[in-house]
């Protein structure tokens, strides 16, 4: 399996990437893609309520990561990002102290994300379908036919800007 | 110490100083939180048995926790955020006895507000909170406040006519003419006045305000009342708003407004605020004119029958005893002729009580989705000023075609 190029293996991810995948019945492919080096929060897991049966399974196969988070620490979240719900901000709080990257499609999240910590510390379920496209674990047209499910099953909303970034760079792969 | 409190068990409140519900316990955090959680419970109209089904807890460890008896960990407060539809930050600002602002603090220890009621005032303060942090974040004028009216009263004549005055004056600040008005919440919303509308069967509150120096002004109506009676009851909280001076907090209960109605011992300015709710609703100039369009010379009190009532009533959106009460103060019926009145139309009491569903003000909405698009709140954000989950967030976003700004 290639290396991917991205500076820093691990990530943690947010809900808004775990329900495009869950929700579109991807989310083995995410699990590839990041083989082992996916995390999340107890808080981003009590955020995911559909659809999460593969996500449990993958956590209790120890495939995918949950960190705890405590009631002290929440209420540290709750006063210091007080624009983002307390899953997003216990990715990014985690994401800070170990250096990790962070999985969201959220733009206030990415902005913030972008500003704190670099622009490589962004993932987006646009770069995990680059990357599986990169792997091999999926065909060009399949990763744009992901992009479709997940805008009718996960209720996925991009701009056209970022489709458009999207495409230009599946056509250069 | 209390001529600027607004009701009369508001002016029977213990001292600020004194013993009161805030101030006499130790608020530790457990008890606080189960508080909290009871609460948004009661607010959802969930017994301890429904919420416990929805958490997934036996119904002892919520009554454990409601009493502050047994520790949450952050799963369960998760699912407590979830199933109550609040954010969590909602369970977790601890109040602080001692900054908490005297309006608020007023409105808490208000005795009209019975135990049961007072989740609608932490709804209502949350709410507003959320409300003036969106408005911030927008760089919106939040501090924005409806012009004091208020005029000195020392008779229930006095109370009459500066309540009338007040309702003129203010519609012409507003410049909202002399028709009947039929969208009264978006103009107090563009006016800047913050509107929580919740239905609360059972509850002898029917609406109150509350003057704040951290959100502005906010009223709340109970709309497990007729339309009518909800559209009285804002424009009667307006009126405390403009014209109780230093305006802190108020409460409009059936009770008072039986006795304002009847001419029972009432507190002088409730009486203000109904004579400034009918003037409001109600102006002298155009009731008349209502009435001579259907060709009825006014000074024949005969002629006043209740299929013209019921059409005054349907022109103001305003109840029959509303109605009744204006015609008589504007001496177009008798005192009898009301009284008869309010009999022949007994038939049609009670006929259109549509509570309203939980739902968020219409200027909030559009200001937590504007917030969102321009990338100053996060989609989890969203979801918590929406009161709802990510997923409801997710779809409500692509209902409304509001793909977020590429950041």
């Amino acid at each position: 399996m290639a290396v991917p190029l991205l500076p820093h293996n691990v990530v943690i991810s947010d809900a808004t990437v775990l329900i495009n995948f869950l929700n579109s019945g991807a989310f083995q492919l995410l699990l590839e893609v990041f083989a082992g080096r996916l995390h999340i929060t107890d808080l981003v897991r009590s955020e995911v309520i559909h659809n999460d049966r593969d996500l449990q399974i993958a956590i209790d196969e120890h495939k995918v990561e949950v960190h705890k988070i405590s009631l002290e620490e929440i209420q540290h979240l709750v006063k210091s990002f007080s624009n983002f719900d307390e899953g997003e901000a216990s990715c990014f709080k985690l994401a800070k102290e170990k250096n990790w990257r962070v999985a969201t499609d959220d733009g206030a999240a990415k902005a913030l994300v972008r500003r704190e910590l670099g622009n490589l510390y962004v993932v987006t379920t646009f770069d995990i379908l680059l990357e599986a496209v990169d792997l091999g674990f999926l065909t060009k047209d399949q990763a744009r036919q992901l992009i479709e499910d997940m805008a009718s099953k996960a209720d996925f909303q991009y701009s056209n800007q970022e489709f458009g970034g999207f495409i230009e760079r599946l056509s250069i792969k | 110490m209390y001529d600027y409190l607004t009701t009369r068990s508001l002016a029977h409140c213990n001292s600020l100083q004194g013993n009161t519900p805030m101030s006499a316990e130790k608020w530790t955090y457990p008890k606080y939180l189960g508080q909290r959680i009871k609460s948004a419970r009661m607010n959802l109209g969930l017994s301890q048995d429904e919420l416990a089904d929805a958490v997934g807890l036996p119904r002892p460890a919520i009554s454990q926790i409601e009493n502050g008896k047994r520790a949450v960990d952050s799963m369960e407060l998760m699912a407590f955020s979830r199933v109550l539809r609040q954010p969590l930050s909602f369970f977790l600002d601890l109040p602080d006895e001692n900054s908490m602002e005297e309006p608020l603090a007023v409105l808490y220890r208000a005795e009209d507000i019975a135990e049961d009621d007072r989740p609608l005032v932490d709804d209502f303060v949350a709410l507003s909170r959320d409300y003036a942090t969106l408005e911030r974040l927008l760089e919106l004028d939040g501090g924005k406040v409806l012009p004091n009216l208020s005029a000195p009263i020392r008779t229930k004549w006095d109370a009459i006519i500066t309540g009338e005055k007040g309702a003129a004056d203010l519609r012409a600040n507003l410049s909202l003419g002399l028709a009947p008005l039929t969208d009264l919440d978006r103009i107090l919303e563009r006016a800047g006045v913050k509107l929580l509308f919740r239905p609360r069967p059972g509850s002898g509150v029917w609406g109150f305000s509350v003057t704040s120096k951290e959100f502005g002004q906010g009223i709340f109506v109970n709309t497990y009342c007729a339309l009518e009676r909800q559209r009285f009851t804002l424009a009667h909280e307006l009126g405390h708003l403009v014209m109780d001076g230093m305006h802190r907090a108020s409460v409009f209960t059936e009770k008072q407004a039986t006795e304002s109605f009847d001419d029972g011992d009432t507190v002088l300015s409730e009486v203000r605020a109904n004579a400034f709710a009918a003037a409001f609703l109600m102006p002298e100039i155009a009731v008349k004119d209502a009435i001579a369009k259907l060709a009825i010379d006014p000074e024949i009190e005969n002629r006043i029958t209740p299929p013209v009532v019921k059409y005054l009533c349907d022109q103001f959106g305003v109840s029959c005893d509303a109605m009744l009460w204006r015609l008589l103060n504007l001496k177009v019926i008798s005192r009898e002729r009301r009284q008869s009145l309010s009999v022949m139309r007994v038939s049609e009491r009670s006929s259109n009580v549509v509570p309203r569903s939980f739902e968020l003000p219409e200027r909030y909405r559009t200001l937590a989705f504007e917030a969102y698009m321009q990338s100053k709140i996060s989609i989890g954000k969203l979801a918590d000023y929406l009161r709802t989950d990510l997923y409801e967030a997710r779809k409500l976003v692509k209902e409304y075609h509001l793909p977020q700004l590429a950041a």
